[in-house]
């Protein structure tokens, strides 16, 4: 009882009496060592216990990092405008992908890329290099992930439905499990349709400026040419890998109107410059070209377009001259009312005064100077002021007949003058007309030819049927050559005018303007060529008339009448 | 009138040359009446005795292809001559039996006239007296 008493009180031992002292001493040594490694114990669990803690809040911080990162990598790849998609194992069966190559694809970002072949739905997106679409498995990506290759970058269109097809730059890297296996991929696609879209419209750009009639052309500040289209390769006659690099105004020779230095000038202060240029071509032809230059932005070189005038600026000469001619013809018309009317009565009195009966001799020879003098101006007025035509309607006339009885006219003076006949008539030449109106043609250039070889010479016809050169009718085309005097190139671009003569006060300068009046009344052409081998001359004139074939009508109808008048024939010039 | 000559209807609205046309046609040996207008012409052609008109083109009321065209209509058989000072032939002119100029000289003139009669079957015929110019 004593000894539960005692326990029960906290005593840990019991020992009766009598103390053994050996028995205590062994007793109390156990338990104050048993008292000293409780205490031991209690030390080392609390020492645990903070260790645990500790490195609980350790993961607990390193949970929270990683969290942090994955979320971060997650925004990083979300923001990217680059196109990233990872392939999460070998087999591409589970593809995530960012928001900027969801975009590229087509698809909606929250959608599963899975390229399995064998599900049952497909990509809304087809892949295609080069032109020919590529299998699912050979897509970057999926290469990478089934092979552990590294891809490098692949131009790829991507075609997707109900949109215009993207283009991307494609790369991709496998990722590795620890043990080196191939677990998966990540791609990279950089959107290049913005990059293909500016390079197809520069493209076509470039294709503009070839196909531009006009002469395009880049140099640098020094002149030298950097570029050099289709048309400046037609007008000028150089091509491209002639010219480049060469200084553009010594290539053609431009001649500028107010000085190279105040062109140069106006282009610096206002950045541009509008003219027009006289320049050469490759063949030494001259052009006029209506420019436009200006400094590229930067200012480091000038670009120029050059549109040929030549042909406009000749034609708007011609419509100046046809203009002057034209109202020179109605002068005509109203001077030939004028003076023909008050002409007739004066001739009429002279007529009636010549063989009066109260005149003397002297008198009578007076009135007869002046009917001469009168007979003179009557003349001019009728070759100047305007045609008749003899007869009313055409008649088959025959060109050979009519040179014929022309030559017949000229023999003596030919014959005085040494002028060798060369006759060649592979045709009759008959065509419709009024024999009187073609005698004057032919008989104005016979004798032009004639009165230019007044030392002799050839003279050489040929009659032969022809084509008219632009409406293509058929006709009869007569050439007078002669080896006279030639006509210069001054002489040449006036020879048709009306009053221009080489022949002084001999000649009325009318013959050939009349002649081509009368020509192309008909609807004929008349063309020349002198040329010159020093000292020798040939001078060709061809004549075309439509031939007879041609019905005219039997009645002339306004329009062929009207074309008798002189304002008529000035419009034809 | 004498029934013996030809004669001829000269119309123009201008007194000196229609006068001196009448006068050298006369020396001619033609028996020459004047009209100085269209109308007055187609009245005294109505009086008849007429072998030839011969009218200047340019006149103010009726030209002279309208007055042709006129003859024409109701006298087929009527050689008309027209004169003209101006160069141009009007596109009606194909009516008249020829298209003169004004200053083709009194010859050219007396030609046509001769060589119109002639084909229309009338004889020049010429009185004694008359000037017979060389």
């Amino acid at each position: 009882i004593d000894r539960i008493k005692g326990y029960q009180s906290g005593a840990v031992d019991y020992i009766s009496v009598p103390v053994v002292p050996d028995l205590l001493r062994a007793k109390v040594g156990v338990f104050s060592e048993l008292h000293r490694k409780t205490r031991q114990l209690e030390r080392l669990n609390l020492e645990l216990e903070n260790r645990v803690q500790e490195r609980t809040e350790q993961l607990r911080q390193s949970e929270e990092q990683l969290q942090e990162r994955v979320a971060e990598l997650e925004a990083i790849m979300q923001v990217l405008p680059v196109g990233v998609a990872v392939a999460q194992d070998p087999e591409g069966h589970n593809i995530t992908a960012n928001a900027a190559l969801a975009n590229l694809l087509g698809v909606h970002p929250a959608e599963k890329l899975s390229t399995n072949p064998t599900a049952v739905e497909s990509v809304p997106f087809d892949v295609y290099k080069d032109g020919s679409r590529l299998e699912n498995e050979d897509h970057p990506l999926l290469h990478s992930a089934r092979t552990g290759q590294q891809f490098g970058s692949m131009e790829l269109e991507i075609r997707r439905a109900e949109k215009d097809p993207a283009y991307v730059l494609a790369s991709a890297s496998p990722l590795f499990d620890r043990r080196g296996n191939v677990r998966g991929a990540v791609g990279a696609f950089i959107d290049l349709t913005d990059k293909k879209h500016l390079e197809d419209l520069l493209r076509e750009r470039a294709d503009l400026l070839e196909l531009a009639t006009e002469a395009i052309m880049v140099r640098g500040l020094n002149g030298a040419i950097q570029y050099w289209n289709a048309g400046a390769e037609e007008l000028y006659g150089w091509r491209r890998d002639e010219v480049l690099g060469k200084l553009l105004h010594e290539v053609l020779k431009t001649n500028f109107p107010t000085g190279f230095l105040s062109v140069q000038g106006e282009l610096a202060r206002n950045g541009s410059w509008t003219g027009n240029l006289t320049q050469y071509t490759r063949d030494g032809n001259e052009v006029v070209v209506a420019c436009r230059k200006a400094l590229k932005a930067g200012g480091n070189s000038i670009l120029e377009i050059n549109r040929d005038i030549t042909a406009q600026l000749k034609a708007e000469d011609a419509l100046r001259r046809t203009e002057r001619l034209a109202a020179m013809g109605r002068v005509a018309g109203i001077i030939a009312h004028e003076i023909n009317n008050p002409l007739e009565a004066i001739t009429n009195t002279f007529y009636l005064l010549r063989d009066h009966p109260s005149l003397d001799e002297e008198a009578r020879h007076y009135a007869k100077l002046g009917e001469d003098e009168l007979r003179r101006v009557a003349h001019i007025t009728r070759q100047t002021l305007g045609f008749y035509r003899e007869s009313k309607y055409p008649v088959e006339v025959s060109i050979s007949v009519l040179l014929d009885e022309i030559l017949e006219l000229q023999m003596r003076r030919m014959e005085f003058s040494n002028v060798i006949l060369d006759k060649r008539y592979d045709s009759k030449g008959s065509i419709h007309g009024f024999p009187v109106e073609l005698k004057q043609v032919f008989l104005n250039l016979i004798g032009n030819a004639v009165q230019a070889m007044p030392d002799g010479g050839n003279l050489r016809l040929h009659i032969f049927k022809s084509q008219h050169p632009i409406s293509q009718r058929d006709g009869v085309c007569v050439s007078i050559c002669d080896t006279g005097t030639g006509i210069d190139s001054e002489c040449a671009k006036h020879l048709f005018e009306p009053f221009f003569t080489t022949k002084s006060i001999k000649g009325t300068g009318l013959g050939l303007w009349i002649s081509k009046g009368i020509i192309q009344k008909y609807g004929g052409s008349i063309r020349f060529r002198s040329l010159s081998f020093g000292s020798r001359n040939a001078t060709c004139f061809r004549v075309f008339l439509p031939g007879a074939e041609i019905e005219r009508p039997h009645v002339p109808d306004v329009s062929s009448f009207e074309d008798v008048g002189v304002s008529t024939i000035a419009e034809n010039v | 009138m004498s029934g013996s000559k030809i004669t001829l209807l000269c119309v123009d609205d201008d007194d000196t040359p229609r006068m001196l046309r009448k006068l050298i046609l006369q020396r001619q040996g033609y028996e020459v009446i004047a009209a100085a207008s269209g109308k007055e012409a187609l009245a005294l052609l109505d009086q008849g005795g007429i072998d030839l008109v011969l009218s200047d083109q340019m006149m103010p009321g009726m030209t002279g292809t309208e007055l042709t065209k006129l003859i024409k209509a109701s006298r087929p058989e009527m050689p008309v001559i027209l004169v003209s000072g101006v160069n141009e032939i009007p596109p009606d002119a194909v009516f008249a039996d020829r298209f003169v100029s004004k200053v083709g000289g009194p010859e050219l003139l007396f030609e046509t006239v001769a060589e119109v009669l002639q084909a229309y079957g009338c004889l020049l015929k010429k009185s004694s007296g008359d000037i017979v110019p060389e």
